[in-house]
């Protein structure tokens, strides 16, 4: 039984990274999730108020710190505070999305929620919007500042999987202040790096990186910020970047309805220029 | 009976997976969550029979594949082999909360390890995470702190009772 379980798996594991998650894994995928989706939708409504309150309880933690003379007051008020803190965050967050200005305005636009994540080496994500919604495989995801944060990897009729850019596989097509292209690298966490090859103009910290438009993305939406100045060394530049999104503590999304049209063709770059040299082509960001 | 103990297992493992992919995605202790899904393999897998524990471990790690985007089969694989390592060594820390407790930190540790190779040698590039050796770390600390609630309940979800070791 465990011979032929490990067997399977690596034979699920093949299948999977020669179909590029398509084909038969991709309908599994879907099937799974349209299971589920409705179920963890009702379980983040549940848990919602569990994790603010521990939201709330952090952030306290820190208010205690710095206002001891109020600390009784906090105590007393924390529940509350808590609950109107998340709240008041929430209608920030939907006021920003209400409000999202895109470099382009003739691409619509949908919000949506997280309903569920991967875990601790999964940074995909799932958004309660799906086909029936509009939403198609390809189509970008920003956050409430019109910064990317990925791209629509699996769809359902109700939810969709979100793919970041952070993914340790994740690569973007940017372009910096001085025109020039490269590429930002996800590394799975906070940090991103950024490639251009060839280089002429040196980058500066606070540089800040927008797609360049490819077939994936469309132009000039914010990426990342450069953190560590870089001139160029043999016409190369490799340096350290932060995504605009906060990955971290993302609840609500945009999905762009947004699909790159083969007209632009001649004028975009090919797929293929999203993925850096030595990185592994199995079609991800 | 048989029958009864491995629909609640997996009815256990399927609510492993939604908490886990629900409140574990929004409650990080420094960037990092527990692995409930691991967790619970790991209790179920020490009151089950072989076959079923390692199903029942094929079984979870299959749905956690199926929601996220990681290669399919990855967590299936690694949780397959914590339930078999968790049937093979369960008679030497049964009912001893010490030996119990080194035994959720070593197998978590053996699991996350088994995610972060694995993944990378399937191209998931797991390494590049600047994270990865906190995740590592952390992970299996926390699922300790999980199986003081997680293992007195999936015993008394499979037996029916309380049993007196279970303190932890």
């Amino acid at each position: 039984m465990l011979v032929v379980l490990v067997v399977l798996s690596f034979l699920l594991m093949t299948f999977d990274i020669r179909a590029s998650g398509g084909g038969v894994v991709g309908t599994l995928r879907e099937g799974t999730q349209a299971v589920f989706a409705p179920v963890q939708a009702f379980a983040t409504s549940l848990v919602s108020p569990v994790v603010d309150f521990i939201d709330g309880l952090a952030n306290l933690a820190g208010l205690r710190d710095e206002n001891e003379a109020l600390r009784q007051r906090i105590t007393e008020l924390e529940a509350t505070i808590s609950e109107v803190g998340t709240l008041e965050a929430e209608i920030e967050t939907l006021r920003n999305i209400t409000d999202l200005t895109l470099p382009d305005d003739s691409i619509a636009t949908r919000p949506a929620r997280v309903i569920a994540r991967g875990d601790n080496f999964d940074s995909s994500f799932i958004i309660d919007k799906g086909t029936g919604d509009g939403l198609v495989v390809g189509n970008p995801v920003v956050d409430e500042h019109g910064a990317l944060v990925g791209e629509i990897r699996v769809v359902t009729a109700s939810s969709a999987t979100v793919l970041p850019i952070i993914r340790p596989t994740g690569a973007v097509t940017v372009e910096s202040q001085t025109g020039e292209t490269g590429v930002v690298l996800g590394q799975g966490g906070a940090k991103m790096i950024l490639e251009v090859n060839p280089a002429a103009e040196p980058v500066f910290a606070d540089y800040l990186l927008v797609t360049a438009g490819s077939s994936k993305f469309p132009p000039a939406l914010p990426v990342a910020e450069v953190i560590r100045s870089a001139s160029p060394e043999a016409a190369k530049i490799r340096t350290e970047a932060v995504p605009l999104a906060d990955f971290n503590r993302l609840k609500f999304v945009v999905v762009l309805q947004w699909t790159f049209s083969a007209g632009e063709q001649d004028e975009e770059q090919t797929p293929q220029d999203e993925t850096p040299a030595g990185r592994s082509g199995t079609g991800d960001l | 009976m048989r029958t009864r103990v491995i629909g609640l297992s997996l009815a256990a493992a399927a609510l492993a997976v939604i908490i886990q992919t629900t409140l574990f995605a929004q409650v990080r202790i420094f960037g990092v969550a527990p692995d409930l899904v691991m967790v619970t393999v790991i209790a179920l897998a020490r009151r089950l029979d072989a076959e079923p524990a390692v199903l029942l471990g094929f079984t979870s790690g299959l749905a956690m594949d199926l929601l996220g985007s990681s290669p399919l089969g990855l967590r299936a694989l690694v949780l397959t082999l914590i339930a078999y390592a968790t049937v093979r060594t369960r008679d030497r820390f049964e009912g001893n909360v010490l030996a119990t407790g080194a035994a959720v930190v070593l197998l978590s540790l053996l699991g996350v390890v088994l995610i972060v190779v694995i993944g990378t040698l399937f191209g998931e590039a797991s390494f590049r995470d600047p994270d990865v050796f906190r995740k590592i770390l952390l992970v299996p600390l926390y699922n300790l702190v999980l199986a003081i609630g997680v293992l007195p309940l999936t015993t008394l979800v499979v037996t029916g009772r309380r049993r007196k070791e279970l303190v932890l």
